[in-house]
């Protein structure tokens, strides 16, 4: 199905068949993809590569299990924990906004896009006063392969974050034109954001706690 | 303007979700900051049951954040097995390596 050819309409009986039996549901489930396809395959595509650097990982912590333990144990599991929560929330906002959106309310979509945003900055200030300790603590607590590890997936997260927040401040500007074509535009930014909240969730849990 | 006006959040499937991961989040965090207790002359393999219940914890709070965050159970079916197919081949990799390799 083309995202053009998606209105309004058609979208909020999606939204009924999302929130499940309640209300009056299509008699056939629309099954669509949200967004653009060409987000789809990027953040498929993104999943797999990222997959590929956690084999590596889950690889190499195998081979020297104490010492990635014992880097593991010097992060700050409170402050990671802090930030899953903020992201989570961020990502609730955003699907909030998009469900506004569908029911074409764009300033209550702009607002809660705007807390989501605002969210994600404050993931990026914590991950980078976390890398301030650790730079400043010096080498010797940053040496061996863990670190290493920890510096690349987070600054590639890093990087994934703050792309997300470029596109964000772009879907934001298109619901301030409020036309009726930006419903595939919010939905593939959403997907997007969702997908650094996805990556998010694995990576706390490989480099702060496994 | 409130924010949130016309969204029944509290009825909100989307804020239901929302708290249970928010809770698994937590429930996973006290588990990884049992390392601390049990370092003292453990060997990193004991963590094996502890490190399985933090990865399976992750894959299901990934399946929640895909299936109703990014509305794929409304997807095709391709794109639903897709996921699935990620998140298993994640669980399988992460923990058949860390375990055998």
């Amino acid at each position: 199905m083309s995202n053009s050819s998606f209105t309004y309409e058609q979208a909020s009986q999606f939204t009924e068949h999302l929130q499940g039996p309640s209300g009056s549901a299509p008699d056939k489930p629309i099954a669509r993809v949200p967004g653009q396809a060409a987000m789809w395959f990027f953040v498929v595509g993104d999943l797999w590569i990222f997959t590929c650097y956690f084999a590596c990982y889950a690889y190499d912590r195998a081979q020297e299990p104490m010492a990635f333990l014992q880097g593991q144990l010097s992060l700050s599991q409170d402050l990671g924990a802090f930030n899953t929560v903020l992201l989570l929330t961020s990502s609730l906002l955003v699907a909030l906004c998009l469900k506004a959106t569908r029911k074409q309310q764009h300033t209550q979509a702009r607002q809660l896009l705007l807390m989501g945003g605002t969210l994600g900055v404050c993931f990026l200030l914590i991950k980078a006063a976390e890398w301030y300790v650790k730079i400043e603590a010096g080498l010797p607590v940053m040496s061996g392969q863990f670190f290493i590890y920890y510096f690349m997936f987070t600054g590639l997260h890093f990087m994934h974050v703050s792309l997300g927040l470029v596109i964000l401040t772009l879907v934001y500007l298109e619901l301030k034109k409020a036309t009726a074509g930006n419903l595939a535009m919010v939905e593939a930014g959403a997907v997007y954001w969702h997908m650094v909240d996805l990556l998010w969730i694995i990576i706390f849990a490989l480099l702060y706690l496994m | 303007m409130n924010p949130f006006r016309n969204l029944s959040l509290f009825q909100n499937r989307l804020t239901h979700v929302w708290a249970f991961l928010v809770a698994t989040t937590l429930a996973s965090w006290w588990l990884g900051g049992s390392a601390h207790r049990i370092m003292e002359g453990a060997l990193a393999q004991e963590r094996f049951t502890t490190t399985s219940i933090i990865i399976a914890i992750a894959i299901i709070k990934m399946r929640l954040v895909i299936w109703h965050f990014m509305e794929v159970k409304a997807c095709p079916r391709w794109l639903r097995w897709t996921c699935d197919a990620w998140l298993l081949s994640v669980a399988i990799i992460v923990l058949g390596l860390y375990r055998f390799a």
